[in-house]
């Protein structure tokens, strides 16, 4: 049993992690608490279907050389997608309404219940099976573990150190970094923020749908035009205990969570069936101990 | 070199800049002084382009009319990284260094806009020169610096984004009198060098010190300019703006 915790919660909190880092990243950069970060989860995964799954690519001549790409050609394409689609949608509807802290909460949700009325309405409300991009399993500890699985927990240590070099190493991570840290300071570097937000939001959004494909085609296997609710409750929860804007706080928390959920399902009778509040609940533990969560430090833009 | 005519500023209904208008001319050292809450740093904010940008959270954004002109393009409505573009750079009040990132990174940060790798270094060994505590400082985190170190911090960075014009906002705050000497007088050293400066202060006698033409803003308003000689004939100017 504990190896069964050990072994899932870490896959799942490895995805947890990466969905929650785009969610805090947009937030310490543009202060956008963006409520339709579940639904980049969901478009992710949607789009994965469409490129993958529903033989779309028997159009294009490419994939067919070798089928091996097709999963992976899906993959890319669908992250990619998810990147573009959400950096329009930040120019044209949220970035106008940037300075009020609540248009932006209002905006985003209202966007977050249309992504999921256009869903049903192209795919219908029956849950579409997202097929495994590997399939085959290992022996780990006497557990059977599918090869799926293992691919999105070593994708998900595999972006933490691309994501760590990205914002430490590169040109616009430091933007990033100088910008969470003092925006008037870094707009007088010469930093053009309207952009930086609007590849933030692309970042953000990619980190949510990767972790859209990999979760849904790992652990629960289908989507569903609903799929956005969960990873939103997961993305909010795992932000405010790691401390808002906290990078370490999202990477931490999100193992906490993927822990906390593993074991309520599988040491506790019945667990399956409250596995949904585990997030918040452990948010509520972790802000009792800790108003302002584990790495909590607001950034706060007051002078 | 920069021309500021009619600039009215509101926030939020208060009037912070009234019918300001300012001239700069290139290699010019010009001075601004005035009290606490006379409109210095608003003035810097609407000639650096921030006054007027869209933050999360700052739901009202002030008003301004008037015109500012550098090199004769009218910027008042030229985004702020547009204006650093420019050349117009702006030191800020209160230094805002990037707490959590060291002392280089702080200086890389300020050559944002530079891709010319010999040049950003030659001017990275300049400002090690002007400020050779900031070489030693160059791998500790700006936020464990003192208030002297952070505001020679501020205008390192300011140099290494390579200012035609260069705006300072007090310098002086909250540091020791020698201390204030010795950050004027780098200061000082980089105008010899060419950067033209428009320096924004409280403290009357370094304004009066290192500037060759100054301007006295009291409540938003510019009540008299000229040089040192000039300001001081008029008793009325030493007595009611100069404090002397
Ligand atoms: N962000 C702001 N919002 C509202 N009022 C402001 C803001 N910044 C400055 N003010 C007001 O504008 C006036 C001028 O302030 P400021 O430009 O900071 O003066 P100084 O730099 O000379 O101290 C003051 O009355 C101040 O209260
Ligand atoms: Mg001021």
């Amino acid at each position: 049993m504990i190896e069964e915790i050990l072994v899932y919660g870490a896959i799942s909190g490895g995805m947890y992690a990466l969905l929650a880092l785009g969610f805090t990243l947009i937030y310490g950069v543009s202060g956008v608490v963006n409520l339709a970060h579940g639904s980049f989860f969901m478009v992710g995964t949607y789009l994965f279907y469409v490129f993958g799954i529903s033989g779309f690519f028997s159009l294009i001549p490419l994939t067919l050389l070798d089928p091996t790409w097709g999963p992976l050609a899906a993959l890319i394409l669908a992250i990619a997608f998810t990147g573009v689609i959400s950096a329009a949608l930040y120019r044209i509807i949220i970035h106008p309404v940037l300075g009020d802290e609540i248009g932006v909460m209002v905006v985003t949700v209202s966007l977050a219940l249309i992504i999921q009325q256009l869903i049903l309405m192209i795919f219908g409300p029956p849950n579409l099976r997202i097929n495994p991009l590997v399939t085959g399993s290992k022996q780990i500890w006497g557990l059977g573990v599918t090869n799926m699985r293992l691919l999105a927990f070593g994708v998900s240590l595999i972006l933490f150190i691309v994501l760590w070099i990205f914002t430490n190493k590169s040109k616009v991570g430091n933007a990033m970094r100088a910008v969470s840290q003092d925006r008037e300071a870094a707009m007088l570097m010469g930093i053009n923020t309207e952009r930086l937000y609007m590849l933030t939001m692309a970042l953000s959004a990619m980190l949510a749908a990767a972790a859209g494909v990999f979760i849904t085609a790992s652990i629960t296997e289908y989507a569903a035009p609903w799929i956005w609710l969960h990873p939103l409750a997961l993305s909010f929860s795992i932000v405010i205990l790691g401390g808002l804007g906290s990078i370490k706080g999202s990477l931490l928390g999100g193992f906490i969570v993927g822990y906390a959920e593993q074991a309520v399902a599988i040491g506790v009778p019945e667990g399956g069936s409250i596995i949904s509040i585990v997030p918040f609940t452990v948010m509520v533990i972790v802000l009792l101990l800790r108003p302002k969560g584990l790495f909590g430090k607001r950034i706060e833009m007051e002078d | 070199m920069l021309e500021i005519k009619d600039l009215t500023v509101h926030y939020d209904g208060a009037m912070a800049l009234n019918r300001v208008s300012l001239k700069v001319e290139e290699g010019e050292f010009v001075g601004v002084v005035g009290p606490n809450g006379s409109g210095k740093t608003t003035l810097l904010r609407a000639i650096s382009g921030v006054l007027m940008e869209i933050e999360p959270g700052k739901k009202e954004r002030p008003s301004l009319s008037g015109s500012i002109m550098f090199n004769g393009k009218g910027i008042d409505k030229s985004k702020a990284w547009n204006i650093t573009k420019m050349g117009v750079i702006h030191c800020p009040e209160r230094r805002r260094p990037f707490a959590e990132m060291t002392t280089l990174d702080n200086l890389r940060m300020g050559a944002y806009l530079r891709k010319n790798r010999s040049e950003i270094k030659k001017d990275l060994e300049w400002v090690y020169e002007l400020f050779p505590i900031l070489k030693e400082r160059a791998r500790q985190m700006s936020q464990t610096l003192s208030g002297g170190e952070q505001q020679m911090l501020a205008i390192g960075r300011a140099l290494m984004s390579k200012p035609k014009l260069l705006l300072i906002d007090e310098p002086s705050l909250g540091l020791a009198p020698l201390l204030k000497e010795a950050v004027l007088k780098v200061i000082k050293e980089i105008w010899r060098s060419g950067v033209t400066i428009l320096l924004v202060e409280q403290d009357v006698a370094i304004t009066l010190a290192s500037a060759q033409r100054i301007y006295i803003l009291a409540h938003g308003r510019i009540a008299t300019q000229g040089t040192k000689e000039e300001l001081m004939k008029s008793r009325d100017v030493r007595e009611i703006y100069l404090g002397l």
